[in-house]
């Protein structure tokens, strides 16, 4: 309303930030990828490199495969039936969300790992390595994504379809096929394209159950940064190359998570007097709420379980006995100068990255609502949806040199990123602004315009309205943004693992260290005090959300 | 404080929704805006409060000039006060520090802002609540809150955008008793929107009946109902029949059916609209025979609906079983024809 041409002014600026900062260096690897013809041709005819896209299609699919058998019944049972102790189910399959994918697949390690794992004791039962086992771990991490889709597509069906079509002789499931099935099935179909694209730019748990193993399979995450360890002009470039085609496939994964999630928004009801009739499980509640908590008992519970008694055994080839648990190790591990330092690094490079996506996600949010200006909303949901390795790769690329920017042919300041800390940061804000912005423009379009407006005709000025009515409305999402990207990146690997300075560990890349090459045990003390911290942070944001009013 | 409009023009796009609206409001006077949704009654009251501002025209509240397109005043210097229809009592705030906000934002004291706090929350009735969350008060409450909120810093005008139309039936009644109680204690200028003509009807000194953008007619209460200006006022305020069809030799024709026109309702022959409410048409008698389509009983009365054209026509009388299928005009006002 007032000075529109202040806020036009600071969108511009915001936009020409994201496009320096997040987008551009995307443009630069992409164009500097395809540029460099005969390395792309090259990068295409190599059999190791198509093996990587075929293994990363495979897992990506299989991943896929598993979050939508695993999470379309169960968002129904959750959503649409009596099954007892919903919340408690749900609380445990949406925990899945916040673990980092890399610690589910330490678990898996040491319970089917052919030789010693804790499954495998008695005869081999399951081998966790290749291909089914990443798609099996991936999925069952990207699980959430599809189960909250269908959850709230389901919210907003109205039951009274579904008890039509049984009125009309339809038995329940068939009911459930023929009207509700293809309400939401555009939802289902947005998550699990969610699920495929994440699954496609993992990288841990790939490099753990694919590449240290006997017989090596790489994906194209793991490639790109194979390439890069080689060093060189050459291995930038094999991974520049290698990285747009890791690119394309995100692309059109996206275009058709896009596609899907439109034709759903045309069906649904806005979702305001939906009423939702839960269906009786009569004699089958029993049968399903055991099915249920096996489910998430082999999801979550095992999995961290193996973690907490190898970190307690310090030993996983040790046979499992409570004689041998000790913390001892705990002490050894946790208290040390690397890890501690690690932890620091971590602790306020995660802490810093959430303080600039809620700052500047505020600024899109406000520039959204003010001028209804889209374009610094679009250009942060970008680099979210790019793949961490190639967002990783595009700030390496970019930003290896130092750039120099001159204002008023007087002042000249030199941006040098490369080897610093301060590019993780900006490499952690860049992929998550799109939390920020998400949340706060949510928010703020919940947000009654008549609140502020009664602030004006109360006599204060557009800022004053804002700081008073706005702000404190927005509390929630800006915590909830501050906690997600806090975890998220406090624990990152994909990207840290290319871009930490040598030498300068991270929570995510100690942790990867001590996996992969040093000390399973050592990892395994790490990944519970990680867990820990994403358990006090969800908490946290939980009690924080309750107790507002 | 008396509100001045000259010719305001406002379109959203290519929809003109308000068109060439001039409006004097006298100080202390309380005039309704009424209308249906789509008449351009909101955004008349938005641009008065300064939350849209005006195409074209000027706007003065007293003797300032607060919007002529050029010069605009924001709202929050305005010094004027809005009840709005969702009630936008902020969640986060409590009862006395939604109550407290203008105060707050004028610079008052502490102790004079808890004072003047609890003289508009006994105003409402409310006095009791001052400590209570928005979520723990129920919808007429959080209405009188509104009240209090846009009257505690003693605005020069009261802005009121469909205050009682989120409340049932009940309530409402009750909640405009309030408001026309308040107005013996409260002499501030107020603006009052609504669709509902019995709220215009009740509170008003004077309505001003919109129709697509325009005001057809300005006029005390009891004017408007007795003397429409339009034949849209006349089916809008009390729900006339209107009737298109012929003045013929003292008569009226419509869909063949032939009316005798009341001595003082004489006009020239040709196309006319003709309109009369339920309540002046007499069932029975020496009236035009029409079928009997429907009867529904009111309570206080029975309206009996009478086939006619493709419609019917409404005609209230006394409950009676099986009524005289006949009609015939008390009373009738005739406009030009309207098509």
């Amino acid at each position: 309303m007032t000075r529109p041409d202040a806020i036009t002014a600071a969108a511009v600026a915001l936009a020409a930030v994201l496009v320096v900062f997040a987008v551009g260096p995307i443009l630069a690897l992409v164009s500097r990828g395809v540029a460099d013809t005969n390395v792309l041709l090259g990068e295409l005819r190599d059999p190791g490199a198509r093996n990587a896209v075929w293994a990363t299609l495979r897992t990506s699919l299989g991943a896929t495969f598993v979050a939508v058998v695993l999470g379309v019944p169960i968002a129904f049972l959750l959503e649409r039936t009596n099954l007892p102790a919903r919340r408690m189910f749900a609380l445990a399959f949406t925990s899945l969300i916040a673990l980092p994918p890399f610690i589910l697949g330490m678990g898996w390690i040491q319970l089917a790992n052919p030789i010693a794992g804790y499954l495998n004791r008695h005869g081999a039962w399951v081998d966790i390595y290749g291909a089914p086992g990443i798609a099996f771990v991936t999925g069952t991490s990207g699980l959430p994504l599809v189960m909250l889709a269908a959850q709230a597509a389901l919210a907003r069906v109205d039951s009274s379809l579904e008890e039509a079509a049984r009125m009309s002789g339809a038995g329940p499931l068939r009911a459930i096929r023929d009207a509700t099935l293809p309400l939401v099935l555009p939802s289902i179909v947005s998550g699990a394209l969610l699920v495929f694209l994440s699954a496609s730019a993992a990288f841990g748990v790939p490099y753990m159950l694919g590449v240290a193993t006997a017989t090596p399979m790489h994906v194209l995450t793991t490639r790109i940064y194979t390439h890069l360890l080689k060093g060189g002009a050459s291995g930038l470039a094999e991974a520049s190359a290698a990285s747009a085609i890791l690119l394309v496939i995100a692309m059109l994964a996206l275009a058709g998570s896009a596609l899907a999630g439109r034709a759903g928004r045309v069906r649904l009801a806005a979702g305001k007097g939906v009423v939702v009739q839960r269906l009786d499980l009569g004699r089958w509640r029993l049968p399903i709420t055991a099915a249920v908590a096996l489910t998430a008992f082999v999801v979550v519970v095992l999995p961290l379980t193996a973690v907490v008694i190898t970190s307690l055994m310090g030993n996983a080839s040790l046979p499992i006995a409570f004689a041998s648990f000790t913390t001892a190790h705990w002490h050894e591990v946790l208290f040390n100068g690397r890890t501690l330092s690690a932890a620091l690094r971590s602790f306020l490079l995660a802490s810093g990255a959430g303080v600039l996506v809620c700052v500047l996600g505020l600024a899109i949010g406000v520039t959204r609502v003010r001028i209804s200006g889209r374009a610094a909303e679009q250009l942060a949901l970008w680099p979210y949806a790019v793949p961490g390795t190639v967002v990783a790769m595009a700030l390496l690329t970019i930003y290896s040199m130092d750039i120099r920017f001159v204002v008023a042919n007087q002042v000249a300041f030199v941006l040098s990123l490369a080897n610093s800390l301060a590019m993780v940061l900006l490499a952690y804000v860049a992929k998550y602004l799109a939390i920020g912005s998400r949340n706060v423009v949510d928010g703020m379009s919940q947000l009654d315009p008549t609140l502020a407006e009664a602030a004006r005709l109360c006599g204060a000025s557009p800022r004053r309205a804002f700081i008073d009515v706005v702000l404190p409305r927005l509390r929630a999402p800006l915590a909830a943004t501050f906690v997600l990207t806090f975890l998220l990146c406090v624990t990152e690997l994909t990207m840290s693992v290319l871009i930490a300075p040598p030498g300068r560990d991270l929570l995510g890349t100690l942790l990867f260290d001590l996996q992969s090459y040093a000390d399973p045990a050592s990892a395994s003390v790490l990944a519970c005090a990680v867990v820990m911290v994403v358990v006090a942070g969800l908490t946290l944001t939980s009690v924080g959300s309750r107790s507002r009013a | 404080m008396s509100v001045h409009a000259k010719s305001l023009r406002k379109s959203y796009g290519k929809t003109h929704v308000v068109k060439d609206l001039t409006l004097d409001i006298a100080p202390g006077e309380m005039v309704a805006l009424l209308g249906p949704s789509g008449c351009g009654k909101t955004t008349t009251l938005r641009m008065i409060a300064g939350l849209a501002r005006l195409d074209a025209g000027t706007l003065r509240i007293g003797d300032k000039l607060v919007d002529d397109g050029k010069i605009f005043v924001a709202p929050e210097k305005r010094a004027l006060g809005m009840v709005f229809q969702s009630y936008a009592i902020w969640p986060h705030k409590s009862v006395a520090q939604n109550v407290a906000y203008p105060l707050e934002r004028k610079g008052m004291g502490r102790g004079d802002i808890e004072a003047a706090v609890l003289r508009a929350l006994e105003l409402v009735r409310l006095g009791a609540m001052r400590d209570r969350m928005p979520h723990q008060l129920s919808g007429g409450q959080l209405q009188r809150v509104a009240l209090a909120r846009a009257l505690v810093h003693e605005p020069e005008v009261l802005l009121l955008d469909e205050p009682l139309s989120n409340l049932d039936a009940a309530l409402r009644e009750e909640l405009r008793a309030e408001i026309a109680a308040l107005r013996t204690r409260v002499r501030t200028t107020m603006v009052y929107v609504t669709h509902d003509q019995a709220e215009a009807l009740a509170l008003a000194n004077r309505i001003a009946v919109m129709n697509h953008g325009v005001i057809e007619q300005l006029a005390p209460p009891q004017t408007v109902y007795d003397d429409p200006a339009t034949p849209f006022v006349a089916s809008f305020v009390g729900g006339a029949n209107v009737l298109e069809g012929n003045v013929e030799a003292g008569h009226f024709v419509a869909h063949g059916a032939r009316f005798t026109l009341p001595a003082e309702t004489a006009a020239a022959d040709g196309p006319a609209t003709l309109i009369v409410r339920a309540e002046d048409l007499e069932i029975g008698g020496t009236g035009t025979a029409l079928p009997l389509a429907a009867r529904l009983f009111l309570g206080h009365a029975t309206e009996y609906r009478f086939a006619l054209g493709g419609g019917t026509i409404r005609a209230t009388g006394a409950h009676s079983a099986l009524p005289e299928p006949r009609i015939s005009i008390r009373r009738a006002k005739l406009f030009p024809p309207t098509l």
